[in-house]
C-alpha cells in the first residue's frame, strides 16, 4: 500500500476492527512486523490523535506554539499563520485560556489545529472528524482539499462513520484486524448489493386514487434504487470475507 | 535559535506550574534553614527538584502524550537541549536566591 502526494486515504470499519493500533504502528509509536518506508522527513507529519495529546496546564496559544516548536517550525504569536489557524478552529476566542478549561469539543478542535500546523505532508487523524460540529467540519475538508488538491499534503484517516469514508480518494476497510479491501468509494459501492425501497400507499383513498391512475403491473408502488452507502460495502465485504 | 527558546520557555512552564517542583522545593528550604547547608545542596536539590517535575510532566501528563509528540516530531535532543537549559536556569537562578536572600 503507497500513500502518495495529495492523496486522502481512509481506514474505515467497525470500533475495534484496528484502525488506531494500524495507524501507530504506521507512525512508528508501537511496534510492527512489516516495513515502513517513509520518503518524508518525520517532522512533516501532523498527528491528532484520538485521545487527544495536550496539556492541562498550557494556554490554547502555548499548546499550538509548542507543537509547532517541536517540528521546528517557527511559529510567531505575532504572524498571521497562527491567527488563520486559530480563526479556521473557532479557537481565537479561547488563546489565553488554560486547555484544561476548554470543553471536550474545543480540545478535539485544539488537537486537530496542532496537527494542521505541523503536517507540511502529511496530516494523520485518527477518528476525531466524526466529533466536529457541522461547521468546523466543512472547514477542515475545505482545507485538507484545497492543500491536497494542490499536492502539497496527503491525508490518511481513520474513521467509523460512512459519511467521512465517502470523502477519501480511497478506502481500506478494516474488520477484526484483516485488511478487507482497499480500492475508490465508487468501485467499492459496485461489490456492494443493496435492496431497492419499495414504497406503498397504505391509507384506502390514496391506494383508490393510485389505483385508478396506475399503469403498470399488480399494486400501484414505487421503487428508489438507492446508492450504496460505505456502510453497505462493509456489510457486504463482511458476507463475503473480503473482495479476494 | 527561537524554535529552542520556545521549547526552553515550553520546559521552564511545565517545571513551574509543577507541584511536584514546589513540594520538594519547600522540603529543600526547610532543610536548609534547619540544618544550614551549603548553597550548592540548596541548588542542587533545586535542580532535582526540576527534573522531577520535567520528568513527571513528559511521562505522565496526558497519558505520555507530551513524549509521544517527541518521538513523532523526532525532536528529542532539541527538548534535551532545551530541558537541561531550563535545569540549569533554575539551578543557577535558586543558586543566587540562596546566595543573596536565604543566607
Amino acid at each position: 500500500m503507497t500513500l502518495r502526494r495529495g492523496e486522502r486515504l481512509c481506514l474505515y470499519g467497525y470500533s475495534g476492527a484496528g484502525k488506531t493500533t494500524l495507524l501507530r504502528a504506521l507512525l512508528g509509536l508501537r511496534p510492527r512486523r512489516d516495513e515502513v518506508v517513509w520518503h518524508i522527513a518525520p517532522a512533516s507529519v501532523g498527528y491528532a490523535a484520538q485521545q487527544p495529546r495536550l496539556i492541562p496546564r498550557a494556554t490554547v496559544l502555548q499548546q499550538i506554539l509548542w507543537c509547532a516548536a517541536l517540528h521546528a517550525i517557527p511559529l510567531s504569536v505575532h504572524g498571521s499563520r497562527i491567527h488563520e489557524l486559530l480563526e479556521q478552529w473557532g479557537l481565537q476566542a479561547h488563546r489565553r485560556r488554560q486547555v484544561r478549561q476548554l470543553s471536550a469539543g474545543e480540545r478535539v478542535r485544539l488537537e486537530l489545529c496542532c496537527a494542521m500546523a505541523v503536517a507540511s505532508q502529511l496530516l494523520v487523524v485518527d477518528g476525531l472528524l466524526e466529533q466536529l460540529d457541522e461547521r468546523t467540519r466543512i472547514r477542515f475538508w475545505e482545507e485538507v482539499d484545497a492543500r491536497c488538491a494542490r499536492r502539497e499534503l496527503a491525508l490518511l484517516y481513520a474513521t467509523h462513520s460512512a459519511r467521512e469514508a465517502e470523502l477519501a480518494d480511497r478506502v481500506l476497510v478494516l474488520h477484526e484486524g484483516r485488511a478487507l479491501a482497499l480500492d475508490t468509494p465508487e468501485h467499492l459501492r459496485a461489490h456492494a448489493e443493496v435492496e431497492p425501497i419499495r414504497l406503498e400507499p397504505t391509507s384506502g383513498a390514496d391506494k383508490a386514487i393510485l389505483q385508478a391512475r396506475w399503469q403498470g403491473d399488480g399494486e400501484p408502488h414505487l421503487i428508489i434504487q438507492r446508492t450504496p452507502t460505505m456502510e453497505d460495502v462493509l456489510q457486504a465485504l463482511l458476507r463475503r470475507g473480503g473482495l479476494r | 535559535m527561537r524554535v529552542l527558546l520556545r521549547l526552553w520557555a515550553m520546559c521552564l512552564r511545565l517545571i513551574l506550574t509543577s507541584p511536584f517542583y514546589w513540594i520538594p522545593l519547600a522540603v529543600a528550604l526547610w532543610a536548609w534553614w534547619r540544618h544550614a547547608l551549603s548553597e550548592w545542596v540548596w541548588a542542587g536539590a533545586s535542580a532535582a527538584a526540576a527534573a522531577i517535575a520535567l520528568s513527571l510532566a513528559m511521562f505522565l501528563e496526558c497519558a505520555g502524550g507530551l513524549l509521544e509528540r517527541v518521538r513523532l516530531a523526532q525532536a528529542g535532543r532539541l527538548v534535551l537541549a532545551a530541558g537541561s537549559a531550563a535545569l540549569l536556569t533554575l539551578s543557577l537562578l535558586m543558586w543566587a536566591a540562596g546566595m543573596m536572600v536565604l543566607r
